[in-house]
């Protein structure tokens, strides 16, 4: 399953990455989820289940299991380490149970919210650890492949040496860019072609940009893909999220349509995208959408 | 290039200890702290900040600024708060809203109105209407709110509806931030302001201070 993955991006295929949990947990079942989310989704799992139903049924080729708030220092403010172990193993295995044949369950590494010294207290161990130590469970719980995202490429790098220190699994590296004055950057001021080609350094398998300011215009995801590609010769993932959003009689609206979002997808094939999708604010009519203009683009 | 004026350039360079043995050398010199501090850190602190809103310079530069920042600051706390005359430019309290624990851009936004000369508490993430509601009527002139989601964005309106029940509109300012946060937002809910990034937040809070 995990080595056939690397093999139909090499033969050219072009893959829906899954949604943005948070938000689709929310859109889904009208709640405001209370609390730490991988704590609500192991409390409340036939409404997660529903909703990576829901993602694969709309045509995402991946599954989350919504763990990327599991490292030691993000759970500590919830009072949550010690369930560490638990809450990642539950999360997986309720993911698993409802993963399509086809389709892959991903490892979500945790963002670590903190920083490497200089600039802030963590050593690269501290943060090899917090890493390495999200992987047993997730290998017990069956993933398929791992993945991580992080505002400092650097920690993404020690992320991937965690990973090949403890698996073989495939591991996707995904930056977080943020377009500016100077281009497109990471928080650290490392530019999209840089920042891929360390990754392609560290041993990423697939090298992505997730989330961050890359979609006001949605344009900016385009660029963000050609200078990734100018960085690194691996598969790239390009996953933006759905623009700033707008209060419109009362609602949230994010101004990046389904159908915008989709008209943009045979530009990223073009310039070298293997994996596509939407991040924060992207809905499920979003991810239909995208799914179509994969399979046109056949 | 003199001694505030070298202490300046070092927080820029992200020299703490330089920044430490400069501050020394001003107070030596007969320098008062006040001065030292606004026209030697927060004069720095306050070009770092627009350097940063220009993306001139990014987090790494802003966050070693503010630990050359704080290095000067250790050197003169004793004597300004033995002579308890500094006042800052208001008192400001942070955030990040119910179910976000997004922290890098609000903490951002402490350092920058922090080194701007503004007293600043950051009540952390996840936090509750009435957490903020409580740090209004505990004097808080400004209440900074965060959201990067746009599940979480919903808890900013009910914080500002809240601060105007309690009779504090327009005694207490809000303003809001957050990577989907828009001035348009801000408008619809009712926001006093808006900024994109750190840097502007400085501007944003003078402003709302009446010391633009």
């Amino acid at each position: 399953m995990a080595r056939d993955f690397l093999e139909r991006l090499a033969s050219g295929e072009v893959l829906v990455f899954h949604g943005p949990i948070h938000t689709l947990l929310e859109q889904e079942t009208g709640r405001n989820l209370e609390g730490h989310m991988s704590e609500w989704i192991v409390n409340h799992p036939d409404e997660f289940q529903s909703v990576v139903k829901a993602q694969c049924a709309a045509g995402c080729d991946f599954v989350t299991p919504g763990t990327q708030g599991c490292g030691r220092y993000r759970l500590r403010p919830f009072g949550l380490e010690d369930k560490q172990y638990e809450l990642i193993l539950k999360s997986v295995q309720l993911a698993r149970e409802v993963t399509p044949e086809n389709c892959y369950l991903v490892g979500v590494l945790s963002t670590t919210g903190v920083f490497l010294e200089p600039i802030g207290d963590m050593t690269v161990d501290q943060i090899y650890r917090s890493f390495e130590e999200q992987i047993p469970p997730m290998l017990e719980g069956g993933v398929d492949i791992f993945s991580i995202a992080e505002n400092d490429t650097e920690q993404i790098a020690i992320a991937i040496k965690a990973v090949r220190d403890h698996s073989d699994l495939p591991v996707i590296g995904r930056n977080l860019f943020y377009a500016g004055k100077r281009g497109i950057r990471t928080l650290m001021g490392v530019d999209a072609e840089t920042a891929s080609a360390r990754l392609q350094e560290a041993g990423a398998d697939v090298i992505g940009a997730v989330c961050g300011d890359i979609s006001r215009p949605i344009e900016y995801s385009l660029i963000t893909v050609k200078e990734m590609r100018r960085g690194c010769e691996k598969p790239l993932l390009i996953r933006p999220d759905a623009g700033l959003a707008q209060l419109i009689d009362d609602k949230i609206v994010q101004p990046v349509s389904p159908q915008e979002m989709a008209s943009e997808v045979p530009k990223w094939i073009a310039a070298g995208a293997s994996l596509v999708g939407g991040c924060c604010g992207t809905s499920l009519e979003h991810i239909k959408a995208i799914s179509a203009a994969v399979k046109g683009e056949k | 290039m003199d001694t505030l004026q070298a202490i300046a350039e070092s927080l820029k360079e992200g020299q703490a200890a330089k920044v430490k043995e400069l501050t020394q050398a001003a107070l030596d010199e007969g320098i008062s702290a006040d001065n030292v501090l606004d026209n030697g850190l927060i004069a720095g602190m306050t070009v770092v900040g627009k350097l940063f809103k220009e993306n001139e310079v990014f987090l790494p530069e802003v966050m070693m600024s503010a630990k050359a920042m704080d290095a000067g600051m250790a050197v003169l706390e004793p004597i300004l708060l033995k002579s308890g005359k500094h006042e800052s430019k208001g008192k400001v309290v942070l955030g990040t809203v119910q179910g976000d624990v997004h922290s890098i851009g609000k903490n951002l936004v402490g350092i920058c109105l922090r080194g701007a000369g503004f007293d600043v508490t950051d009540l952390g993430i996840n936090i509750t209407t009435e957490k903020f509601v409580e740090a209004a009527k505990n004097g808080a002139q400004i209440i900074g709110m965060s959201a990067l989601l746009t599940t979480t964005m919903q808890h900013m309106e009910p914080v500002i509806k809240a601060l105007e029940q309690a009779g504090l509109k327009g005694k207490v300012k809000t303003i809001i931030g957050g990577c989907i946060v828009t001035q348009q937002y801000a408008d619809s809910i009712g926001a006093d302001g808006y900024a994109t990034d750190a840097g502007s937040a400085v501007d944003k809070a003078k402003e709302l201070m009446g010391l633009a």
